[in-house]
């Protein structure tokens, strides 16, 4: 099988002539949604056949939203056999799949991998949410070097998330261990690539915020406040 | 350089990037110069019954959503399938297929659910010698009032059935593609 196709949508509304875009002497309809934008809901798709009860390993050609060859590999990493594009052979014509050979090739050298070796290496990494390790446990860092300075962190943090980002006087940001919870939203907001990481906490370290030692693989499952699991116990 | 060519359902390709069913694979000479810049194959954009073809708007037919940078990151389109004749698309894949034999060439299809349609068109497809076909269950405007694309695409019992039929009048591969216009893709 393949997919995806395109989605439902109505991509933005004419202001002025209140009509839909694309605009056909004034009225418009849905259309079908493809590119960049659809490529993680195609990507969860692939990825739901291929670890799917009843569809796993049936051949899968994936479509949506491949540009680059980082963009494929990843298609094979949850199980698609080849890829199929569209937009990004209209956005940038025929000759984008010579960076998309020359870059796969380049990886699976640099991996020392084949390409069917590659084809599902990333499928059995995809879990349910309730088999996620609650012991494993980060805190964000900021590289003061690397900061420009333009608060969106402490923005973010402080209005939204846990209020762990602390800004001094003159404008350096750190992090508050014992209140930030590893969301990750200062990390997506920062406009410097790699300024802010996720650091893994060691096992058998305190975690500052919950006072609890940093443990052995555990989830949801087995947690004493699922009613479930409590259920089970008895 | 590492060996990228691909297997997919038995169709041999020189690398696994294909061309999506649409504009970029309408015509031979698109499908030509694709196959100069390097694709390994292409599905061909899809094709419906015999008989005068569908007609698209003649004002814009895409919309978009761009990033700060302008950059395209979402395309949105109210194009139907071929606008071009049955046999014109026909004898362009033929020729394509014989001139270009170490590339994937598979044709999308999407004619009305019924057997005898399907029965018929793929009589006329294995004439060409491509090398399976794709079955379009995915426009968006599949023609709903005529049972076609994503209409059917929404009903798994619709999906079975079609490709049961193709099974059973065609001997080649075939792929069948999904909707996303759904709640559970399994
Ligand atoms: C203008 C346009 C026309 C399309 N026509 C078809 C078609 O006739 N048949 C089909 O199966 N898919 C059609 N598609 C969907 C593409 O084959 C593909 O599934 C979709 O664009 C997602 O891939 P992309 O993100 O690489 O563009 C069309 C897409 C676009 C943009
Ligand atoms: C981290 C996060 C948690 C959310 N939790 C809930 C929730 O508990 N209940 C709910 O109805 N919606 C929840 N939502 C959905 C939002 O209320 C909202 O519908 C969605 O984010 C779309 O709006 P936006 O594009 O402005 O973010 C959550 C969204 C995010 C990003
Ligand atoms: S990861 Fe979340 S909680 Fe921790 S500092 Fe960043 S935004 Fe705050
Ligand atoms: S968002 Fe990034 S660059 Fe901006 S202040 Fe925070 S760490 Fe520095």
């Amino acid at each position: 099988m393949s997919l995806i196709n395109t989605i439902n949508s109505i991509t933005g509304v004419n202001l002025d002539s209140f009509s839909p875009e694309p605009m056909i002497d004034g009225k418009g309809t849905h259309g079908g949604y493809c590119g960049p934008a659809v490529k993680p809901i195609a990507l969860n798709m692939v990825a739901e056949i291929a670890r799917g009860a009843e569809t796993r390993g049936l051949p899968i050609s994936g479509i949506g939203g491949v540009t680059t060859w980082r963009d494929a590999a990843e298609f094979f990493a949850l199980g698609a056999g080849n890829v199929q594009v569209c937009t990004a052979a209209m956005t940038y014509g025929f000759k984008v799949v010579q960076e998309m050979i020359s870059g796969l090739s380049q990886y699976l050298d640099e991996k020392d991998m084949t390409l069917s070796d590659l084809v599902g290496r990333a499928t059995p990494n995809v879990t349910d949410w309730q088999f996620l390790n609650l012991n494993y446990v980060t805190k964000a860092h900021i590289d003061e070097a690397a900061c420009i300075k333009c608060g969106r962190c402490y923005a973010a943090c402080e209005d939204t998330s846990h209020q762990a980002i602390a800004m001094s006087a003159d404008r350096v940001f750190s992090v508050k261990d014992d209140e930030c919870v590893a969301c990750n939203l200062c990390v997506n907001v920062c406009p410097v690539e790699d300024c802010i990481t996720m650091v893994p906490m060691a096992k058998g370290a305190v975690d500052p915020r919950t006072g609890l030692k940093v443990g052995d693989y555990a989830n949801w499952t087995t947690h004493p406040n699922n009613p479930m699991s409590a259920k089970a116990a008895e | 350089m590492a060996d990228l060519t691909s297997n997919f359902i038995g169709i041999k390709s020189p690398n696994p990037f294909w061309l999506a069913s649409a504009p970029p694979t309408d015509k031979e000479y698109n499908v030509v110069r694709a196959f100069q810049a390097g694709w390994g194959g292409v599905v061909w954009k899809t094709l419906g019954s015999e008989g005068p073809p569908v007609v698209n708007v003649n004002g814009p037919r895409y919309g978009a959503i761009w990033g700060a940078d302008r950059r395209l990151l979402g395309l949105n389109n109210i194009e139907l399938i071929t606008d071009r004749p049955l046999e014109v698309n026909l004898r362009e894949i033929k020729t394509v297929k014989r001139a270009w034999k170490d590339r994937a060439l598979v044709i999308s299809l999407m004619v009305p659910c019924d057997e005898e349609s399907w029965k018929d068109i793929l009589a006329r497809i294995e004439d060409t010698e491509a090398d399976g076909v794709e079955l379009n269950f995915g426009c968006p405007h599949g023609m709903a009032e005529r049972g076609m694309g994503s209409a059917v695409g929404q009903v798994p019992e619709y999906i079975e059935m079609v490709t049961a039929w193709v099974k059973k009048h065609s001997r080649m591969p075939c792929i069948v593609k999904l909707t996303p216009n759904i709640t559970d893709i399994r």
